[in-house]
């Protein structure tokens, strides 16, 4: 049984079409949310965070919502845009709540006087998070938090999550479509889908749930294989490549399946060289989609790859469908998937 | 220029801006009800509230002169062209107040409230200050409206020289008397009036701008 305080959760809402209906109770210090867009995820969180009416009851370790004191971090981080940093993370200020401690530990401390419009998407969450903690929450809500940081910087920014789930000892309510992130902040994973719980338990529990891997596939893995393993070849797709992948976790002999997003896979038109990424093979383009912010390149490579790439990408690398291309994906890129 | 001109510009602009400021208080109120509240009726209530613009305005004069009855210290006396002034110009400062509180994201107050700052606070910290520069436009040309008010205040408030008599009122007086060139003086007056209150409003507009 997972330590952490008691989550009792009896929400429904019935708007026009839409109904959700969570009732669950767990213990966890940290609880994830997972699934899908339209899953009802959001709606779950603006009821805790009092902004929406549902019917049924909240308590978080026997005590009720009203009760509660709620630090809400939404996804877009809703900072107020005429005030400073500083004025944003004192907004609702209470004493005694480690608010300089916020400050140090999201690494704030020079962009106070700066103005939201100036920051970059994971340093508005940061401010957004430290204005949460400075008004000594009982509950702290994240919404999709790395939604609005560039890949480039989340893993920066889920260092900074973590730092916060260490430093602040306050239940939190983690909601992600990232399973990755589920894994290494949540003791508790509760799967969304339709406005219905569909799976709940430990993240690695959760994940392995066959209902969840179909979730998965529609989420931000564009990229879900299937692969086996054997002693001596060790591992290969079911398009019949061999593939290095992360860890050692899988002994012997075994199927299983890995995803990677379309965002960490990059395409060369010559056979590369020189690369770190272990894995790379030759393949043609197969379709393109997408517009000026980012196009998603499906190239056949034995399996299907899906790469998202920038439009001046495309025109410098002269992708169309039916060119070659090599398709390159780094170990680390890759993550294993439940069975 | 005759002597009495500049007494008439300036009660005009007293009028104006008495008038725009007494508004301020319920187009606050009432944008900021319309922008975030759905409520049963609030179409025919938009509606009501901005007819003045849309009726003669010698009619709303006389719709005034019947509600306020013989309110003696009103009707023929300055307060009467504030009242008046008022009424018409009302629905613009309205609209820019709809308009500029519609603009205020609604999660920012979400936000607040839900961090425990009371709806009262949040108004006034977060919404009203994202708010202030589109109400700033629509006070200020509420003002132009209301100085170059004519047809509800000849009603209301009379054309009594020394008195009640205003830039819009007088000009016609002057017209009617064959004064063409105290009337040309008073246009004069209100061009510039008009021009710099339109200046003002486009500058804020543009300080407004990303």
């Amino acid at each position: 049984m997972s330590v952490g305080p008691r989550w009792q959760l009896d929400v429904q809402i019935q708007a026009g079409d839409f109904s959700l209906c969570v009732q669950t109770g767990v213990n966890a210090r940290v609880l994830a949310l997972f699934g899908p867009s339209g899953a009802g995820k959001s709606t779950l969180v603006e009821c805790l965070a009092r902004i929406r009416r549902f019917t049924g009851s909240v308590r978080i370790d026997g005590r009720p919502l009203p009760a509660l004191r709620v630090g809400w971090v939404p996804q877009d981080a809703a900072l107020f845009p005429h005030r400073t940093v500083e004025q944003n993370i004192d907004h609702a200020r209470r004493p005694g709540s480690m608010r300089q401690r916020a400050v140090e530990v999201l690494g704030l401390t020079g962009l106070l006087k700066r103005r939201p419009a100036g920051l970059s998407g994971g340093e508005q969450q940061r401010v957004a998070l430290a204005r949460a903690l400075a008004s000594a929450p009982d509950l702290l809500l994240l919404d999709e938090p790395l939604s609005g940081v560039d890949l480039a910087r989340r893993a920066r920014a889920f260092g900074f999550l973590q730092e916060v789930r260490a430093a602040f000892d306050v239940p939190i309510l983690y909601v992600s479509h990232d399973p990755a992130e589920v894994r290494a902040i949540a003791d508790r994973v509760i799967c969304l889908d339709e406005g219905r719980v569909k799976a709940e338990g430990t993240p690695d529990e959760t994940l392995a749930n066959a209902m969840t891997l179909r979730l998965l596939d529609r989420l931000t893995l564009d990229n879900v294989l299937a692969v086996r393993w054997t002693e001596g070849e060790g591992t290969q797709t079911a398009g019949g490549s061999q593939i290095r992948v992360p860890g050692s976790r899988r002994a012997g002999s075994g199927r299983g399946w890995i995803g990677a997003r379309a965002e960490d896979v990059m395409l060369a038109c010559e056979r590369p060289t020189g690369l770190s990424a272990r894995n790379r093979w030759p393949g043609r383009v197969t379709a393109l989609t997408g517009g000026a912010s980012g196009v998603r390149v499906a190239v056949d490579a034995g399996d299907r790859w899906v790469a998202r790439v920038t439009p001046a990408a495309v025109a410098e690398l002269g992708l169309e469908v039916g060119a070659e291309v090599w398709v390159i994906v780094k170990t680390h890129s890759l993550v294993w998937l439940p069975d | 220029m005759s002597d009495d001109l500049l007494p008439i510009a300036l009660r005009t602009v007293g009028i104006g801006a008495v008038a725009a400021l007494a508004q301020l208080a319920p187009a606050v109120a009432l944008g900021r009800a319309l922008a975030h509240r759905e409520f049963r009726g609030k179409a025919l209530v938009q509606a009501l509230l901005v007819l003045p613009m849309f009726l003669p305005p010698v009619a709303v004069g006389l719709l005034l002169l019947l509600t306020m009855g013989g309110t003696s210290t009103v009707l023929f006396h300055w307060p009467g062209a504030v009242v008046a002034a008022s009424v018409v110009a009302f629905p613009l400062l309205l609209r820019h107040s709809h308009e500029a509180f519609a603009a205020v994201p609604v999660r920012l107050s979400q936000v607040s409230w839900s961090l425990g700052v009371g709806r009262w606070e949040t108004f006034w910290r977060v919404e009203l200050p994202l708010a202030r520069r589109g109400i700033a436009v629509g006070l200020v040309l509420a003002f132009a409206r209301g100085v170059s008010e004519y047809g509800a205040t000849a009603v209301v408030a009379g054309v009594i020289p020394g008195r009640t008599e205003t830039l819009s009122t007088g000009l016609m007086r002057r017209l009617n008397t064959g004064d063409d060139a105290g009337a040309l003086a008073l246009a004069g007056i209100s061009v510039v009036i008009g021009l710099a209150a339109v200046l003002v409003s486009e500058h804020l507009t543009a300080r407004g701008r990303p």
